[in-house]
């Protein structure tokens, strides 16, 4: 399965778009479209890895993509000692006792015979379980809550190398779509659909909530870097001089230099993953997971267990999405769970695939920095529009600037327009598979 | 009585008028659902328009006023009339049957047989155009839509209850009038699906479209017809919401709420919907108030997700579902 030309002639032309913006804006705002580009990709792949490789319909990209981000700040942050002293050790026994409580139950249920005995064992476990898990729990986090809460207030991250938080990130998703694959799936397909969905919502509601692991709605900002910071470009001689030599204003030079980098780790990591699904897609795995997507009853009928297939493309999917998460928390350096709505990080991402071409891995990693040029040109492009418009009126005057600010809301009617047509003239995607 | 028996009964209650707002919503998925097996992801920003274009009407607001005066220079708003309140509902109610007839004609006509996810996008599509064209068409500022309904503290219900408990309940009139006309749509619904030839017609094509078609019916007139009734139980869940919390875009994110009433009631039953519907509003209301300050608050976003998940290991096929038997 190699590109066609057309498929060129389509990844050169979303490339020449962002070129021009390149040339006709600038190119901070081209790379940013760039960068953010390649992690809508790279989660684009995932969801392809779900929905075109085995049909899986997961509605939570949200919630992993959001783990991801958590993974980043738990890795890449430093920690707070002080926060650590006043009840770390109190939280993490809480959090120990409380998962030990659920395996007990879940131990209670499965060994003792069936009968009054065992539900009355459960219950005890659970209860008891739960109150001694609060009763650590609760002074632990008021503790650390209570430790400069206006600067941090919470437990902090492990100090490492930022880099190493995206593998973690892809865990932290996995982990999650283990638990939800195991109950969720080998049931009705609804069932995963709706289990994504929620604990999608579960998963921003406790990053929204629990302010000792994540800071929730006070945000965690400044993530480190895995690239050179502006301010300290600009103030280093070499880097000045050399770009004043090329000709470059340094300011300018120095942002473009820490974009390209993330460019350069992105495009990395896209070409790793889509060489991998390529070859995957390729192997008899890949045929088996097709199989099992066009007819399940068949596939298991010639020996494939299909819920464990499932189960592993679920999780690899899963995985895919929370290291793009991480990724884009460390390109923003901030983790902002207010900003997480299913309309951008789990409606957006299927928009890129399906308008990509889903079963595709070309087709979503196109699809990814087609669907996310337009989310952020189309405003620029009405903005644009309604000023060419009304070049005639006076700056100032009430109905330019009301219409100035309506132009933001050209976005969704542009958007929906495109899928609509892109639905409608080639329902396939973009680059359908073949 | 102690208190909290009284809190429960009034945060219940509230539910319950919470839970109309859903079914309704939920209502027009199931029609659309059952006639065309599409899921119909644009019944929340449908119920946005047409109050929005009710609101609009009334208003007697020029529609795409900005774009006009942007294009042209001019500088006009309104006509400076204002439409009496049935008047614009029948407008809006012609405006969404256009609607329908255009959504069927351009777009739906051109997938059919592709599958359900092509289907579920394209909503998804649609439900982003509708929510441009409405906010280029009206604007996007939040509206108070009054079309002479009721509201606030219904005080005999207070009195009552305060002399009898010497605590009075909260209900709002509004909730009360959303409860009974809730119930009166769907009534009319059943009667004209069992009773109409129309109604006979759609059920026809909801049980097999090849033997409804073979019959002589045309699959394209009840595609209409079943968009254009979603479509008006869509503008009367738009005026409930509207008239509560005003026309706001916030409105449309109704949708995903509405899929675990589905869940809960079964894709395929009317009844269901309203059922489900109330359960999730109640559920919620009490969840909240019960359990909520033990886990921290904000149980609200993501409890009717847990719940329809735990209903569906017990009955897959929701509460009034048809069971699904595959034969192979």
């Amino acid at each position: 399965m190699s590109l066609t030309p057309r498929d060129m002639l389509l990844f050169v032309a979303v490339f020449g778009l962002i070129i021009a913006t390149g040339f006709a804006q600038s190119w901070n705002v081209a790379l940013g479209i760039l960068n953010m580009g390649l992690v809508s990709a790279i989660m684009a792949l995932g969801v392809n890895m779900q929905w075109g490789y085995a049909g899986l319909f997961n509605i939570g990209v949200m919630g992993f993509v959001a783990l991801g981000g958590l993974g980043a700040v738990l890795v890449g942050m430093p920690p707070v000692g002080e926060a650590w002293a006043a009840g770390g050790l109190r939280v993490i026994l809480a959090l120990i006792i409380g998962a030990g409580t659920i395996v007990a139950a879940v131990l209670a249920w499965t060994r003792l015979s069936p009968g009054r005995n065992r539900t009355i064992a459960m219950i005890l476990l659970l209860v008891i379980g739960f109150f001694v898990y609060r009763g650590l729990f609760d002074p632990g986090v008021a503790a650390i809550e209570k430790v400069n809460p206006a600067g941090t207030g919470y437990l902090g991250g492990l100090g490492l190398p930022i880099l190493m938080a995206w593998p973690v990130g892809a865990v932290l998703a996995a982990g999650a779509a283990w638990l939800i694959g195991k109950t969720a799936l080998g049931l009705r397909s609804d069932y995963l659909a709706i289990a994504t969905l929620g604990i999608a919502e579960i998963i921003i509601a406790v990053l929204k909530n629990e302010d000792w692991l994540s800071r929730g709605v006070k945000n965690v900002i400044g993530i480190p870097r895995p690239v050179p910071y502006e301010i300290d470009l600009q103030n280093s001689e070499s880097f000045v001089s050399r770009m004043t030599d090329w000709g470059f204003d340094p300011v300018t030079a120095s942002s473009i230099t820490v974009k390209l980098s993330y460019t350069g780790l992105f495009i990395v990591v896209l070409l790793i993953l889509l060489w991998l699904s390529q070859a995957a897609l390729n192997s008899p795995w890949g045929r088996m997971m097709r199989a099992i997507r066009d007819n399940e009853v068949a596939a298991e009928a010639m020996g494939k267990d299909v819920t464990a297939r499932h189960l592993q493309i679920f999780i690899l999917g899963s995985a895919v999405c929370g290291l793009a998460g991480a990724m884009m928390t460390t390109l923003d350096g901030q983790l902002t769970p207010g900003t997480y709505q299913p309309l951008r990080f789990t409606f957006l991402v299927w928009v890129m695939v399906i308008v990509g071409g889903s079963g595709n891995n070309f087709g979503a990693v196109l699809g990814g920095f087609l669907i996310w040029y337009l989310w952020i040109m189309v405003e620029p492009f009405g903005l644009t529009l309604i000023e060419f418009a009304t070049a005639g009126l006076a700056d100032g005057s009430f109905l330019k600037e009301h219409l100035l600010d309506s132009a933001a809301h050209m976005r969704l009617l542009t958007m929906g327009l495109i899928l609509l047509l892109v639905l409608r003239f080639s329902p396939r995607g973009l680059i359908p598979e073949r | 009585m102690p208190d909290t028996v009284l809190f429960a009964a009034e945060v219940t209650l509230n539910g319950l008028m919470a839970g109309v707002l859903y079914s309704l919503v939920a209502l027009g998925f199931v029609l659309i659902f059952k006639a065309s097996g599409i899921f119909n992801y644009a019944q929340g920003v449908m119920a946005l328009f047409a109050a929005l274009t009710l609101v609009g009407i009334m208003e007697g607001q020029v529609p795409f006023s900005h774009l006009i005066n942007a294009i042209f220079g001019t500088n006009i708003h309104h006509f400076g009339w204002h439409v009496p309140a049935v008047l614009a509902i029948v407008l809006t109610v012609g405006l969404m049957v256009v609607f329908a007839w255009g959504v069927n004609h351009f777009l739906m006509r051109h997938l059919v047989n592709q599958e359900p996810i092509i289907l579920f996008m394209a909503t998804i599509g649609l439900a982003f155009f509708l929510e441009g064209v409405g906010d280029l068409m009206w604007g996007s500022d939040i509206k108070t839509l009054d079309i002479g309904l009721p509201q606030g503290i219904n005080e005999t219900i207070d009195r009552v209850t305060f002399d009898a408990f010497g605590y009075g309940l909260f209900i709002d009139n509004l909730d009360i009038v959303a409860t009974i006309i809730a119930v009166i749509l769907v009534v009319a619904l059943v009667l004209f699906s069992q009773y109409t030839k129309q109604g006979r017609a759609l059920r026809a094509v909801a049980d097999d479209h090849q033997a409804a078609l073979s019959v002589g019916i045309s699959l394209n007139y009840i595609w209409v017809l079943v968009w254009s009734i979603a479509g008006f139980v869509a503008l009367v869940a738009g005026i409930m919401w509207g008239a509560k919390s005003g026309v706001q875009f916030s409105l449309s994110l109704i949708a995903l709420k509405a899929l675990p009433v589905l869940m809960l009631g079964g894709f395929t039953s009317i009844p269901g919907a309203i059922i489900g519907g109330l359960i999730i509003g109640v559920g919620e209301k009490l969840f909240e108030f019960f359990i909520g300050p033990l886990v921290g608050g904000a149980t609200e976003n993501w409890f009717a997700y847990v719940l329809a998940l735990l209903f569906l290991v017990f009955r897959p096929q929701g509460l009034f579902g048809e069971k699904i038997i595959e034969r192979v």
